[in-house]
């Protein structure tokens, strides 16, 4: 027995061994390695799939869709898995909506990798004609692409988004990480022959989708802009252009168009100039506009008032070696400085600027905000170029002075004029309105720049009373409206080349704001390149006109001249300028005898309807005509005469605040440094400005 | 005469066996739901099971003195189809180990584990000398090693290794002088290479590798052992949960109904449902070894013996190899793991081994 016992004991002492190894690996495996293998476990059991999030929408500031993303669906295929490539890519192929040929999908198809994209976003009805096919190998993946309804409308301004939804330009791109939202996490279950997914895990991250953005844009008021743009792009035969609408008072974009433009649906088509926005990204010399600049600070500084008499001369003012010329070799003599701004003299001009000097001159440039970024919350938005005053050669006070030699962005450009428009206060043009999420809460809003002061008021309200003559009588009058009164300045610049300027390119525009004692309305419209004529009173104040008149009448403003003023419709008036356009509205004007109604026309329309009439014109006074002998409707004076009374504007009259007038024959040259900051202490009758006005002269 | 011996029917050994299978049912469950919601391999373990405690019953009520006289025959019979399976059989994962008729199969090698040990057990009875003498130890030898060549040679290495505690019954309690174990161990370590290289399968000096190193290949032999310690591991100290094994579930561990169902076990029950499993075990094995000692002859000693290594073999071997301790074979986990042979394998061996406690009295 005890033999028997003692062999028992030695077995189960090995097999207790044993099973104390096996406790012992139990506990080594369980609980002390436990998290090591929880690891391996979840390792190979568990992906993490990438949910994309929805990308928010971009809307227009009353909520019409500009841009949004759609269901599509992307089909790949596992080249290993199809078993028949060739019929596969002959049916794949012959699906209406796939572009791809048979031999490309067939390639792709034969090649060795396990993984090969055969069409991306495809509308919902081509992938499920494609998920009829029922081919073997052949996958779908649920996508969303990004659709613009409204095709090219807007398109420089929202820019457009790469394939795999990341914005690439305009406010797609600054904006993305507002508009992209937050890629989603989700944890799933994966079994042994990586065969489904098993989706459903708890602990998901579920993707936050993208926010919607309201821009100040109006897609109403950025179409009438795009059309009236395109048209004159199209009738002067001009190379592009570009045109802003903003409100002056709290400076929101309305419209800016940008030509020639793309369609962000496909913006592959297009070259990639068209995908710029000019309006931004791109500088111009501005020219005769940038006459507001010089005469807000002449005016603000007291070197110049409206009625003081400057002489321009015979056309032709010399610095050094250099000489500076009227536009189209004109000479206006002793005109006033309103007069100045009317014909858009360059020799007036510069004149003032010479008077400021080069930093006065400088700092009211900087003051409007030239040479620096507006903050505009468009992407590549350039600062324009305006060079110190210790970077300035002789020439520069006097080219500047007239819009050369300093570059601007037209969008810095409509921000000045709106600071005129203002009253002096300058505001930061605004695109952005506010950010949204799904439950149309606030969740961003941009903030917005105090107002700076650049000019007083009351230099803000002469100068208005100045470009409201522009329009009335000067070089503008194709921006005029028959119901608003218009304030504005032409552009005529040559194009800057090396070594100097192009002799035959040009860049027509003009900036206005209306109606010009409210002003709702800042347009500004740049053309570029002009084939047919160079002018932008001739070239753009008719875009300017077009955009204002749709766009006062879509905003429901009422109008600021009572209607039993109007002698003609404007469309009539248009008819009678040199200015051919709309000539096939003129036909709707009734077909008038005797006396035409020639009151509340400027002067030169109104000579030139008299003209038309067969009569002969004595103008009495400046402005708008008031009334006339004989009067509308009598049978023709047999001496063919009429007498026009002008005066300015129905509205509160600009009293010329300055009498100051410097002696003329001395105002040239070096003797405009005397009068640096003397006011008031000479006086001179304004002349006659009817009898100033140029014979011919065409708009400017 | 059946009322009295009733009486004695030892309730807690027959009940701990019955909790294993039921826990051994569940686990089927958790292992198979998943792929196969029809639940159709449970249910036909519950058949097996049927049939299994059928067997037990009437290898309980004949008396195993009876079943001594017929186990030449028993033993007879299995020796002939095993060698039958031999020339005629066919292979099922590399083995030819299955009988099939009709829907039905069966592996005889697993009922020839308990005729072996009635043919050892009677053969004991009958010899009762301290020490054997050699004819009596090649004999003792012999009954063991016939059928075990026999399965080496399907080859199904896994089952003829479960012999070995059969090999060590007889030559432990038939009493070998420790000289003979040293010289038997010696010859053993002589022939390993004579195995490697002229017996084993690729494929089991493969497993024989990946056991030494079982990170050498996590996708290839490795993978099994791997996923085994990675469910177990995962498991931690409370477990996944019922029916919450991952591991399983997914697919990651193979046969995780049949021979890895402890890995399962491991997983979804933790540390504390390995040790009350193991546990429960030990107060079976403890049982099985109490009626041994309590028998009423030499002839239901060594059958309980016998029956009762089995079950530590099997529990110790098949939870050795998931946990990396051992090499990978085919070793199912003692009424737990899916299977219609070895369910009923082991409820027979319950029955024997309760055959022997009721009738530990004399003369009844």
């Amino acid at each position: 027995m005890s033999t028997s016992h003692k062999r028992l004991l030695q077995i189960f002492a090995f097999l207790a061994a044993w099973a104390f190894i096996v406790v012992a690996r139990l506990v080594q495996i369980q609980i002390v390695r436990h998290d090591e293998y929880m690891v391996r476990a979840l390792r190979q059991q568990e992906r993490t799939i990438t949910l994309t999030p929805v990308r928010g929408s971009i809307m227009d500031a009353r909520g019409r869709v500009l841009a949004e993303s759609i269901s599509a669906e992307s089909v790949y295929a596992d080249p290993q898995v199809v078993a028949d490539a060739k019929a596969a890519a002959k049916a794949l192929a012959a699906v209406p909506g796939i572009d791809a040929t048979a031999k490309e999908i067939e390639e792709k198809l034969s090649s060795g990798g396990g993984f090969v994209w055969v069409a991306r976003q495809l509308p919902l009805p081509v992938a499920a004609r494609v998920r009829q096919l029922k081919i073997n190998g052949v996958y779908f993946l649920e996508e969303h692409r990004r659709s613009y309804p409204r095709g090219t409308l807007a398109a420089n301004v929202i820019g457009y988004v790469g394939v795999d939804g990341q914005g690439l330009a305009g406010i797609e791109h600054s904006f993305d990480s507002y508009v992209r939202g937050h890629a989603g996490k989700v944890t799933v279950l994966r079994d042994a022959r990586r065969g489904a997914y098993l989706v459903g895990a708890e602990g998901a991250n579920r993707p936050a989708d993208g926010k919607d953005v309201v821009l100040t844009i109006d897609s109403v008021i950025q179409f009438i802009t795009e059309r009236a743009l395109s048209r004159a792009i199209e009738k002067y035969r001009a190379s592009g252009g570009s045109a802003i609408v903003m409100d002056p008072r709290d400076g929101s974009i309305l419209a800016m168009a940008s030509l020639p433009t793309f369609d962000p649906n496909r913006f592959g088509d297009f070259p990639p100039a068209s995908w710029r926005n000019r309006n931004v990204q791109d500088m111009y010399e501005p020219g005769s506009t940038f006459k507001i600049v010089t005469a807000s600070a002449g005016l603000e500084e007291g070197v110049v008032t409206p009625s003081q008499i400057l002489d321009c001369g015979d056309g032709t003012f010399q610095i050094g070696n250099n000489f500076i010329h009227e536009h189209g070799g004109n000479h206006y003599g002793l005109i006033s400085f309103e007069e100045v701004m009317m014909h858009s003299s360059n020799i007036g001009a510069l004149q003032v600027g010479l008077a400021l000097g080069p930093q006065r001159f400088y700092d009211y440039i900087r003051r409007f905000g030239f040479g620096k970024r507006t903050g505009i919350q468009l992407p590549g938005e350039t600062a324009g170029l305006v060079r110190r005053t210790d970077k300035w050669s002789a020439l520069s006070n006097a080219e500047m002075s007239i819009g050369q030699e300093v570059g601007v962005t037209p969008l810095q450009l409509a921000r000045a004029v709106a600071t005129v428009a203002n009253g002096g206060v300058r505001v930061e043009p605004r695109i952005v309105d506010r950010v949204i999420d799904a439950e149309g809460q606030t969740v961003y809003q941009p903030q917005r720049a105090a107002p700076v002061r650049v000019i007083s008021e009351k230099t803000a309200a002469v100068l208005n009373e100045i470009l409201k003559a522009v329009v009335a009588r000067g070089t503008g009058v194709n921006a005029a409206l028959a119901d608003q009164i218009v304030a504005g300045k032409t552009g005529t610049a040559q194009v800057a080349m090396r070594g100097g300027y192009s002799p035959d390119r040009f860049i027509a525009s003009f900036a206005g704001y209306v109606p010009a004692d409210r002003p709702r309305l800042v347009i500004l419209v740049v053309v570029d390149e002009p084939r047919l004529s160079q002018y932008g009173g001739t070239v753009a104040a008719p875009a300017f006109r077009e955009i204002a008149e749709a766009t006062l009448r879509y905003l429901g403003v009422a109008p600021s001249i009572p209607a039993r003023s109007l002698a003609l419709p404007v469309a009539q008036l248009a008819a009678f300028s040199q200015e051919p356009a709309h000539s096939e509205r003129a036909v709707s004007g009734e077909v008038r005898t005797g006396v035409p109604d020639l009151r509340g026309l400027d002067a030169r329309a109104a000579i030139a309807r008299a003209t038309a009439a067969g009569l002969l014109v004595r103008a009495v006074g400046s402005g708008v005509v008031q009334s006339q002998i004989p009067i509308a409707g009598e049978a023709l004076p047999t001496d063919r005469r009429i007498v026009l009374n002008l005066s300015l504007d129905p509205a509160p009259a600009m009293s010329p605040s300055s009498t100051a007038v410097a002696p003329v024959a001395r105002l040239r040259g070096y003797a405009v440094t005397r009068l640096r900051g003397e006011r008031g202490s000479e006086t001179a009758e304004p002349r006659n400005p009817a009898t100033a006005l140029p014979a011919g002269a065409g708009g400017r | 005469m059946f009322g009295r011996l009733l009486r004695n029917l030892d309730l807690n050994f027959l009940g701990t066996a019955l909790v294993i299978a039921s826990i051994g049912c569940m686990l089927i469950y958790s292992a198979t739901y998943f792929a196969d919601p029809s639940l159709a391999l449970l249910h036909k373990q519950f058949v097996w099971l049927s049939i299994a405690v059928v067997l037990m019953l009437i290898f309980l009520f004949v008396d195993y003195h009876v079943l001594f006289d017929v186990a030449p025959i028993l033993y007879g019979i299995g020796l002939l189809l095993l060698a039958y399976l031999l020339v005629w059989g066919h292979a099922v994962r590399h083995h030819k180990s299955w009988i099939i008729i009709g829907a039905f199969q069966f592996q005889p090698s697993e009922f020839m584990k308990v005729f072996t040990a009635l043919m050892l057990a009677k053969f004991f009875d009958s010899n009762d000398r301290a020490y054997l003498n050699l004819r009596s130890f090649i004999i003792a030898v012999g009954i063991v090693l016939a059928p075990m060549a026999l399965i080496l040679l399907q080859p199904d290495f896994g089952t003829a290794v479960t012999f070995t505690p059969l090999l060590f019954v007889a030559m432990f309690f038939g009493g070998i002088r420790w000289k003979v174990w040293v010289a038997m161990i010696l010859i053993g370590v002589m022939l390993l290479p004579l195995a490697w290289f002229f017996f084993l399968k690729p494929y089991q000096k493969e497993r024989i590798v990946v056991f030494l190193n079982p990170e050498r290949d996590p996708k290839g032999s490795g993978f099994q052992v791997m996923q085994a310690k990675i469910a177990i591991g995962s498991g931690g100290i409370h477990g996944k949960g019922f029916k919450q094994g991952t591991q399983a579930k997914y697919g990651y561990l193979p046969v995780s109904h049949t021979d890895f169902i402890f890995s399962v076990l491991g997983e979804e029950w933790g540390f504390i449902g390995v040790i009350i499993v193991l546990g429960l075990y030990l107060f079976l094995v403890v049982q099985a070894l109490t009626i041994a000692k309590n028998a009423r002859d030499r002839g239901g000693t060594f059958l309980a013996v016998c029956l009762t290594c089995f079950f530590i073999f099997h529990v110790l071997i098949n939870v050795s190899m998931q946990i990396g301790v051992l090499p990978t074979t085919g070793i199912p986990l003692p009424l737990i793991s899916y299977g219609g042979s070895q369910a009923m394998m082991f409820f027979i061996a319950v029955g024997l081994i309760l055959n022997v406690d009721m009738r530990r009295f004399v003369n009844t």
